[in-house]
Order: structure tokens, then sequence, then C-alpha cells
């Protein structure tokens, strides 16, 4: 295997030159996050599993003409999402249908089995946000992006951004809310709040 | 101070952290006399640990060697390409020349089609070298098909009166 940089930019760089060592160093750093972003939008293997790889392909078509204005990372988000987001206008209406039913709690209902239905439940969740409200949604809970970088990824404003946020974040409240016994909040009142700024 | 609803629209980019500092001083104030708005901060921040409860499977075992499979049969392909010389067939199918194309054909189809139904329409000048009887005639021409019309037929009495109408 020869000699590989070890910077994403230069990586791919490389790749566009016919490295294929490289790309598979890409595919080796990279896939898990690729996965967990893909995963949490879908919320089904095979789909995220399809998203993954056609985001890698994309990316191995694209390093040639690739030049490192921007950063690699955002690169590979904003091809991600577009791809979340394709997927998710193809699969609309079987979303819309296929919503998963909350299960009726049952008396004898174990830990596992709370932790499932919970599990489910958010899953349902989220699978009931529009796509880019969802997308949105995983890139600031799940991956940790800032307004900026979200924006970068779904190739829109900050001020978007903010605006996706808070009406998906609205509609998660109203869904998970419905659900007796799952909201709680992690402490209410002016103590939770004097807590946050300590 | 900041009222309800202009707090309130700042509160998700101030759970963010993604408020000016000068601007969070100022959701901070209202909060802390507001307990409706804290009350949906609150809120807010309660959605995080329930968004963990989502399980992530981990990455299905034969995904990157699928990957890398899918690489090295597509750079043989474009190798392969290169070395026979019909490297240029891929330009052929980029997407935006596919795109351009089909933009093309679709003006060229639609000037043709404007430029035909231009021109065959008469126009008010283009049909006055017939004469009134040259006109009848057309028209006469037009019953052809009611030639062979019974005597004392309606087809018949029509034709009758084209013809003293000449």
């Amino acid at each position: 295997m020869p000699d590989c940089p070890e910077n994403d930019e230069l990586l791919l760089q490389a790749v566009g030159r016919g490295d294929l060592a490289a790309f598979s160093r890409i595919v080796e750093r990279h896939q898990t996050w690729a996965w967990r972003v893909a995963y949490r939008f879908t919320g089904n293997e095979d789909d995220a599993s399809d998203i993954v790889q056609e985001a890698f392909l994309r990316l191995l078509d694209a390093s040639g003409r690739y030049r490192p204005t921007a950063k690699f990372r955002t690169y590979f988000y904003q091809i991600i999402s577009r791809l979340c987001l394709d997927q998710a206008k193809k699969k609309r209406l079987l979303l819309l249908e296929t919503v998963p039913d909350i299960p009726d709690p049952s008396p004898d209902i174990t830990d596992t089995m709370m932790r499932r239905e919970n599990a489910s439940a958010v899953r349902a969740a989220l699978d009931a946000l529009p796509p880019n409200q969802r997308l949105a949604i995983v890139l600031r809970y799940y991956e940790n992006l800032g307004y900026e970088e979200i924006a970068s990824a779904l190739e829109t404003t900050t001020k978007a951004v903010e605006r996706l946020l808070a009406r998906g974040r609205e509609r998660l409240r109203d869904v998970l809310g419905r659900r007796e016994n799952f909201f709680q909040f992690p402490s209410g009142g002016f103590s939770a709040f004097t807590r946050l700024k300590e | 101070m900041w009222s309800c609803t202009k707090s309130r629209k700042h509160l998700n980019a101030y759970m963010d952290g993604e408020l000016p500092e000068r601007k969070s001083r100022l959701v901070e104030r209202h909060l802390a006399g507001c307990p409706t708005c804290l009350s949906k901060f609150d809120g807010l921040r309660g959605l995080a640990p329930l968004l963990e409860k989502d399980e992530l499977p981990p990455v299905p075992a034969g995904l990157s060697a699928r990957i890398l499979a899918e690489a090295a049969f597509r750079q043989k392909h474009k190798e392969a390409q290169k070395t026979s010389g019909w490297e240029w067939l891929g330009f052929l199918f980029q997407p935006w020349l596919v795109r351009g194309a089909t933009t093309a054909a679709l003006i060229v189809g639609l000037a043709m089609g404007a430029l035909m139904g231009w021109t065959s329409y008469p126009r008010p000048d283009s049909a006055q070298w017939m004469t009134t009887n040259e006109n009848v005639a057309r028209n006469m021409y037009a019953f052809d098909v009611l030639g062979a019309e019974p005597r004392g037929s309606i087809e018949a009495a029509t034709l009758a009166l084209l013809d003293d109408g000449r």
C-alpha cells in the first residue's frame, strides 16, 4: 500500500489521481459517522447502507474535480444530505403510510421492552418530521454540528436552519408529548434554569 | 426587557449557544422573570435526552468491502475506457450535457411548431387571387363526397342550392 497522506483533503486529491488505497483509507475513516447520519435519518438499515455506499461512490466520481476550498467533512456532509433528501422524496408516500404504531404498554413490561418502546416512539416521531427538519435535527443532536455547518450541509442559510430546528423541535414535542409519562423534563422551573447557568 | 414573543423567537438559538452574548443576556433576563417561557425552555432542553433513546445499530459488516469492490470495478472500467480510446464517450453522458441537449431539442421543437403553425393559417391577403366563383367551386369540391347522392335526398337538394348560387 502506498504512503497515504493523513489529511482528508489530500487523501481525496490522491483518490482523484486514481489512488484506491487512499479511497480505502477515507472509507475506513468516515464510514461510521456517515452510517450514523444515514441511519438516524432513514431509520432503516438497508436504506442507510444504500445511502452510505452511494455517498462514497459519488465522492470517488467527484474526486477528480475536487478542489480543497471546503473542508472534506463539510463536502461529504453535503453529499450525504443530498442523498438523504433524495431518498426521502422517493419514499415520501411510504413514510406517511408506515409511521409505526406505538404499542400499548402491558402491565408486565420489562426494562428492555420499555427501552424498545421508547426507541420506537422516538423513531416514529423522527419519521413524522418533514425531511429537511429531520435532517437538521439529526445533524444538530447526533452530529453536534453548529448552525453554520448545518446550513452548509443543507445548502441553506443559518436563519433557515434556526427555523427548521425550531419547527422540528416543536413537532417532536407535540408527537412525543402525547405519550403519557414519556415527556419528562430533566427538572422543572427556575431551579433547572439556574443550574444550567452555573 | 424583551417580550415573551421576542424571547421565544430566540429560545432555540439561545439553547444551541448560537446567540450573540448581548442577546443571550436579554433572553436570560426574560427567562428569570417569566415562568411560562422558562417552562417552554425546559421542554426544549428535555428533547436531547429523549432523542438519545433512538438506538443505533453498528455499521453492517460487509459495507466497506462492498464499497471498495464497487470502487475497484469503476476504476477498472475507467482504465479500460482510457486504453480502448473510447474515453470521450463518457463525455457525452455528462449530466449537464444531457440536460443541455434536452433543453435545446425542446426549444428547437417549439420553434419549429410555432413556425409551422404560423405558415399554415391563410393571412388576410393570401386568398385575394381567388374569385368568388373559384371559392364556390372549392366549396363544391369539398362536397364531392356527396356526388353519389340519390335523387330527391337532402344531399341532392344542398348541391342544387349551391349550383343555383353560382
